[in-house]
């Protein structure tokens, strides 16, 4: 596989407004999880919100106003607007239309449909602000960041549940590779929402107290909302870090429950280890989905020890963020390039007993310092069975 | 490979009425699919039944077994309404919801029993792109059969438009589904070009009587009538996406 180069990336999370917040917030393994406040359902649970003012649309964009094209407009300008600079630099080096947008979101701009339905109940007319095209349906977010960034090259969105923007980022490296664009904005976008918060309660899958991912007693997940963008580009001769290999599968088993045996995650580990032509020992770092349920942590942990020894350090960082479902691809590819970069292995947030039913055991507790990684994953796992593997090495490896 | 062009190897389509698609010229296009199981087909939407119905019938057209094709599922609404009934469920605050209907409303709801029904391990993807949601399916297909694999099945499928997400929309509800490989450089292939968008004059359609779905519908057509040439891929709008379609003389389906 050709490896692409990541040249900016911003994460707008619980943790703040930018990438180095939320590399803050690894460093000190501070849980941001807190009872839910923007929406307070009937029903104990906590969740990773974006507290910080959310930006406001310009006036010529304002019929995508959504909470989901905020944090995406946040991302763009948080940290002086370093994103947004990147990918005015890449048009002018490539042109607007070699310049593609692909945003990963399990439920889109859905937020504002649960307040007009609401308002719509209330006075029996549906508000005027409501706007499903710009709004909520699926490319709604990506649609906005391209005009925002007067990008005219090729637009979509992916929804395959928690792991659309881990697919995104996939997705961009095969326009690139395959000659479409020169550059692609990729990226995840979803907030807290009733149908999402409503609906893990339903399937018992919401933990009453902040998740603790991968532990003995870990009893469910913690929703958590944010945005993840990422710039992929061709040709970058620096010392940015550099996309080497994607694996993507289907679990082919149950809607909702992963394969016990893990062997659908598994497939998506091995091709993206296959894609890069690297031993599995050679992973200095794995950032596992590690939801916090009971089954989604043990069939992860079942593929990892199909394919790695007991010395691959792995964590679950979700005790931080929460899960923020569409997003937790691009966040969580963007916190194992922050570990990359700045030579740290994040440690699992609210754990306190690893579970001892795990056979490959090195699930880093605490955050420890790792100057020398050369090369890190990140898992992604949604409904349907649907997964997704990256692999990154670090710029001078393939500068 | 031919770096050129993509090949066509089978193509299916379902309606949710049947008459509609005789408007068509296409018959025989129901919604029944033998490969949803009977427990399901009384729990999943006429979305993805419709999608289960064209993604088999191009299966079998192209005469290759469902299991070994990657899939791209490409729908402007996907399961939107089972996402209608839920928001009322919450506006009205009937709680619990549904745990059924939830796990039904997310966008691969569709390509997600499609694989588990098929027993398919390949990779799923679920995409949207609004109005242009087929000419980007195309393109993503089009990067897959470069970068990762030599054929796929791409379905693209609509639903009606619950009212109260967009008023006075009248949607054909329908789907069409395609069988894609690289071009095997030989004499019996339908081969698509590289999908390019262009800037035109053309006044906006309006969207409010086109399906997306039906984006589809002229390459099906000239398909059908064996027409090489250029093919609309999106409604034609202010910016519209293109194909050449070239159709060699001794081609098969």
């Amino acid at each position: 596989m050709k490896p692409i180069f990541i040249t900016a990336h911003s994460a707008v999370t619980a943790c703040g407004m930018g990438s180095n917040s939320l590399k803050n917030a690894l460093l000190l393994s501070q849980s941001m999880l807190k009872p839910a406040r923007l929406i307070t359902p009937d029903f104990l649970t906590y969740t990773g919100e974006i507290e910080t003012e959310l930006p406001i649309l310009r006036s010529e964009l304002s019929r995508y106003h959504s909470r989901n094209s905020r944090m995406a407009l946040a991302a763009l300008d948080c940290e002086n607007a370093h994103f947004r600079a990147a990918v005015n630099a890449a048009v002018e080096k490539y042109g607007k239309h070699r310049v593609g947008t692909i945003i990963g979101t399990s439920t889109s701009g859905i937020y504002e449909t649960e307040r007009a339905y609401q308002g719509c109940l209330k006075t029996g007319t549906q508000p005027s602000a409501f706007n499903f095209q710009h709004q909520h349906a699926w490319v709604a977010t990506g649609d906005f960041l391209k005009r925002e960034l007067g990008l005219t090259g090729p637009c979509y969105a992916i929804s395959t549940a928690c792991s659309s923007s881990g697919k995104a980022i996939a997705a961009g490296q095969r326009l690139i590779e395959s000659g479409i664009c020169d550059a692609v904005v990729v990226g995840g976008v979803d907030s807290i929402c009733h149908l999402t918060l409503h609906g893990f309660h339903s399937l018992e899958l919401t933990a009453e107290t902040p998740c603790k991912p991968l532990d003995r007693d870990r009893n469910g997940i913690s929703l958590g909302e944010g945005a993840g963008l990422l710039l992929l580009e061709r040709n970058q001769l620096d010392q940015h870090p550099a996309l080497i290999g994607f694996g993507e599968s289907s679990d082919a088993y149950h809607m909702t429950a992963p394969c016990p045996d893990g062997s659908g995650s598994a497939l998506a580990m091995q091709k993206a280890l296959t894609a890069t032509g690297l031993d599995a020992d050679k992973l200095d770092y794995i950032n596992l989905h590690a939801t916090g349920t009971r089954m989604n942590d043990q069939s992860e942990m079942q593929a990892m020890a199909t394919i790695f020894n007991d010395q691959t350090a792995c964590s679950g960082t979700k005790g931080i963020t929460g899960h923020t479902l569409g997003a937790a691809g691009a966040i969580e590819a963007i916190i194992v390039l922050l570990a990359l970069e700045n030579g740290f292995t994040p440690g699992t947030c609210n754990i306190q007993h690893v579970d001892e039913a795990f056979k490959q055991n090195n699930i880093i507790t605490h955050t420890l310092s790792k100057p020398d990684m050369h090369y890190v994953m990140s898992n992604n796992f949604g409904f349907g069975g649907n997964n997704v593997s990256l692999i990154f090495a670090k710029g001078e490896l393939h500068g | 490979m031919d770096k050129t062009s993509i090949a066509i190897t089978g193509t299916g389509i379902s309606f949710l009425h049947s008459e509609e698609a005789e408007q068509f010229g296409f018959n025989g296009c129901d919604m029944e699919s033998t490969l949803l199981p009977a427990k399901l087909k009384r729990r999943t939407s006429k979305a993805t039944r419709m999608a289960f119905a064209a993604a088999q019938r191009a299966c079998q057209h192209a005469a290759i077994a469902p299991p070994e094709l990657p899939v791209i599922f490409v729908s402007s609404l996907g399961e939107l309404a089972v996402t209608d009934r839920l928001c009322m469920d919450i506006a009205q605050q009937r709680f619990p919801i549904s745990p059924t209907q939830f796990h039904n409303s997310v966008h691969n709801t569709a390509s997600g029993y499609w694989s588990i029904a098929v027993g398919n391990t390949h990779p799923a993807m679920a995409m949207a792109a609004y109005q242009d949601g087929f000419a980007l399916a195309l393109l993503e297909a089009w990067s897959q059969l470069q970068c990762v694999t030599d054929k796929l099945l791409l379905v693209c499928y609509e639903e009606e438009l619950p009212q109260r997400m967009l008023a006075n929309n009248h949607w054909l509800a329908c789907a069409t589904a395609f069988v894609l490989s690289r071009a095997p450089n030989q004499s019996n292939a339908m081969t698509l070009s590289l999908p390019t968008c262009e800037t035109t004059t053309h006044p906006a359609i309006d969207y409010r009587a086109c399906s997306p779905a039906l984006a589809s519908q002229p390459l099906l057509t000239a398909l059908h009538q064996r027409q090489s040439g250029r093919v609309h891929l999106s409604p034609q709008a202010d910016a519209t996406w293109f194909t050449e379609l070239a159709i060699s003389r001794v081609s098969a389906p």
